[in-house]
């Protein structure tokens, strides 16, 4: 009996001295109007551009919750060009600082290579990519007619998961990534099938630096980047020193809008034209189907842009909860940026949660 | 063949056990003075623990397997040849270290919510002993499957050596004793919290010199407590960087090997990180076979880039043979 009550007594000390480790908080109910700095953003109430305080509240609310968006960092309203809603959860900080924005990379290489587009280093997006990168290919002629339209879509045929494609390419460090991309096999013929993956938009990068002996970052740079007055950023490169065309860019939330609204205004930022028009309405129109088929979430698929025919909208979507929301016909952009390697199943914000969470500013179904 | 006699406590009543092993063979032989009745009491022992035997009853395997257990190791810790040993002959142990208990982890690096769950230790330990002086070097594995409130998985391994060696400073007959001397632990903990950045490991690893004390102090019918202090006051400190929130480690350089968590060392005081570790322990008295029960207190705590919190509670259980 007594060795009974000293092990009951043990367990209880033991217990109770684990308790002593508590949580903090770990999400803060920081300001939500954005202050006017010199960064190129005007500012201005709410009200002032037709959105009502009350539905910003309930998404203020929301977004703070410790118990959901656990890995959500910041939240960004831009209304008819102007920053109206602007809140970091996590640290303040955050808005002064760059932060992984993983997939919405994609979007931006779509942005990179539309500029490089409207000079004519490519002469249409039927050129295969054989013909700029002949000698990577193997000797087996099956990926020969993949276009550059085929890796914009995702339907290049190439069969490499995007839980596999970093370990395999930037881990394992192989010799020659373009190589070992293009001997992988094949899901289906080029042109195909869409098959969201990672392995299209790095090959497109590793295009642009052939074709212009620059790379994507460098051409981000000075023609994407610096007219929009983003300086403070960082980009991926593999070991060969190519820009990631999948993922791996960092920005600060603030630039991403910046981005957002040059898109919504047909790549125009502050009079100046940085992106074609024509280029921005191409590849934001949907292009193919995708697997998301059950309403209200149904997604096509521009050039590395999603479509929602749901808001009649287009999103740069990233890992986790990084998203850059397009509102066409509300002039309407919001920014998300989350923790960038969450697991999505169980801290990550889904899309579908982060739909959900802005509808009341989009409004419709 | 030896005879020897110690004290334990068998219920609620005192007994006394006298046994015999023969030397080569596997069988103990024994008496139970049961002092309370004034009876006496045979028992007999394998280490099979197949069957034990009293005078007039028996106890029946199953039915009483758990009293046999605890019977067999008891006679088992003080089964071994007496030897004719001066006090400043070493004595040399080695054994096992097993442990459970529960395990507190919290890495503001990622985010400050606590993870919680069972722990457990696997070890060795090496001893060698004088009347005044004592060498130890302790060998563990600990892990831990953690959740949080939410119910977010994560998962904990540490590694530590630890070689302490301590000397009697003061010692007031053969009942109280304070021993005072030095470790030098290497302690590996790593955290992978898979909900929360499944891209990369979390750790913090010391090497560390610590002062140790101490206090021995006899307990009726028990043998030994032991209550020991290890508090580290300067070491090497290694901890993950702090942009990993945002940002992801190089991916040309990224990845879980073993070597990752032992980079960027930084040298730190007490004031920088604390690892102390506390134990109370229980020991019967012997000259053989050494069992040790306890419980041991771990804390952790570094405050840099961000504050990790680890905290290890458990019972302990140290099983060493004598070896010369």
């Amino acid at each position: 009996m007594r060795m009974i009550v000293l092990l009951a007594c043990c367990s209880l000390l033991l217990i109770t001295l684990n308790a002593c480790i508590r949580d903090a908080p770990y999400k803060i109910a920081g300001p939500n109007m954005p202050l006017q700095l010199n960064d190129g953003w005007e500012v201005a109430a709410p009200e002032d551009v037709g959105i009502s305080r009350q539905s910003l509240d309930s998404i203020y609310t929301q977004f703070i919750a410790e118990d959901r968006f656990f890995n959500a960092k910041s939240l960004l309203v831009v209304k008819d060009g102007k920053l109206v809603f602007e809140t970091y959860c996590r640290d303040l900080q955050d808005r002064d600082r760059y932060s992984n924005i993983q997939s919405v990379t994609k979007s931006v290489t779509s942005l990179v290579f539309g500029i490089i587009y409207s000079e004519h280093y490519v002469d249409s997006l039927s050129q295969t990519l054989y013909s700029i990168l002949p000698d990577k290919f193997p000797s087996d002629g099956s990926k020969r007619t993949i276009t550059m339209r085929d890796l914009f879509t995702m339907r290049s045929g190439i069969l490499f998961d995007n839980d596999v494609f970093s370990v395999e390419i930037y881990t394992d460090e192989s010799r020659d990534p373009v190589k070992y991309i293009l001997n992988k096999p094949m899901y289906a013929e080029p042109g195909e099938e869409f098959y969201y993956r990672d392995c299209d938009p790095h090959l497109l990068s590793y295009a642009i630096t052939r074709l212009t002996g620059r790379s994507e970052e460098v051409w981000a740079r000075e023609r994407l980047f610096a007219p929009l007055g983003i300086e403070d950023y960082y980009w991926d490169s593999d070991h060969f020193g190519t820009s990631m065309g999948a993922h791996g860019l960092h920005l600060r939330p603030r630039d991403l809008a910046k981005i957002g609204q040059m898109v919504l205004n047909n790549g125009v930022w502050r009079g100046r034209q940085i992106v074609d028009s024509a280029w921005i309405a191409e590849s934001t129109r949907q292009q193919t189907t995708t697997s998301y088929q059950v309403a209200p979430d149904i997604r096509g698929y521009g050039y590395y842009w999603w479509v929602l025919p749901r808001w009649d909208a287009i999103e740069a979507w990233g890992h986790g909860g990084n998203s850059i929301l397009i509102v066409p016909n509300q002039a309407l952009v919001i920014v998300m940026t989350s923790m960038p390697h969450t697991d999505n199943d169980v801290v990550g914000t889904r899309s579908e949660q982060f739909h959900e969470l802005v509808s009341p500013l989009i409004g419709g179904s | 063949m030896c005879e020897r006699s110690f004290f334990v406590a068998l219920r609620k009543e005192l007994s006394i056990i006298r046994f015999t092993r023969p030397l080569g063979s596997r069988q103990i032989e024994g008496r139970i003075l049961h002092r309370a009745r004034e009876s006496r009491l045979e028992v007999k022992s394998h280490f099979s623990m197949d069957k034990i035997s009293l005078v007039g009853s028996e106890f029946k395997p199953g039915k009483r397997l758990a009293t046999a257990f605890v019977i067999t190791l008891l006679f088992s810790v003080n089964a071994c040849p007496e030897t004719k040993q001066s006090p400043a002959d070493p004595a040399r142990h080695l054994g096992v270290v097993l442990g459970a208990g529960i395990g507190s982890y919290r890495e503001d690096l990622v985010v400050p919510i606590s993870f919680d769950g069972p722990a457990f230790i696997l070890g060795g330990q090496y001893s060698v002993r004088t009347a005044r002086n004592s060498l130890q070097i302790r060998l563990c594995i600990s892990a831990a499957p953690l959740k949080n409130r939410f119910s977010h998985e994560a998962y904990s391994t540490t590694l530590e050596l630890r070689p302490s060696w301590t000397r009697m400073v003061w010692s007031n007959g053969h009942s109280r004793q304070f021993w005072g001397g030095i470790a030098l632990p290497l302690q590996m903990r790593n955290l992978f919290l898979a909900s929360w950045d499944d891209a990369h490991l979390y750790w913090l690893t010391t090497h560390s010199l610590a002062v140790v004390g101490e206090y021995h102090t006899s307990l009726p019918r028990l043998g030994y407590t032991v209550i020991r202090l290890d508090l580290p006051i300067i070491g090497l400190v290694s901890r993950p960087p702090d942009y990993r929130y945002r940002q992801q480690e190089p991916l040309n350089h990224f990845s879980y090997h073993f070597s990752a968590p032992n980079k960027s060392f930084d040298l730190k005081t007490i004031w920088g990180f604390q690892s102390p570790l506390l134990q109370v322990m229980i020991r019967p008295e012997s000259r053989g076979t050494l069992l040790s029960l306890g419980l041991e207190l771990a804390l952790d705590h570094c405050r840099e880039p961000k504050d990790i919190w680890i905290l290890n509670t458990r019972l302990l259980v140290r099983y060493q043979w004598k070896i010369s």
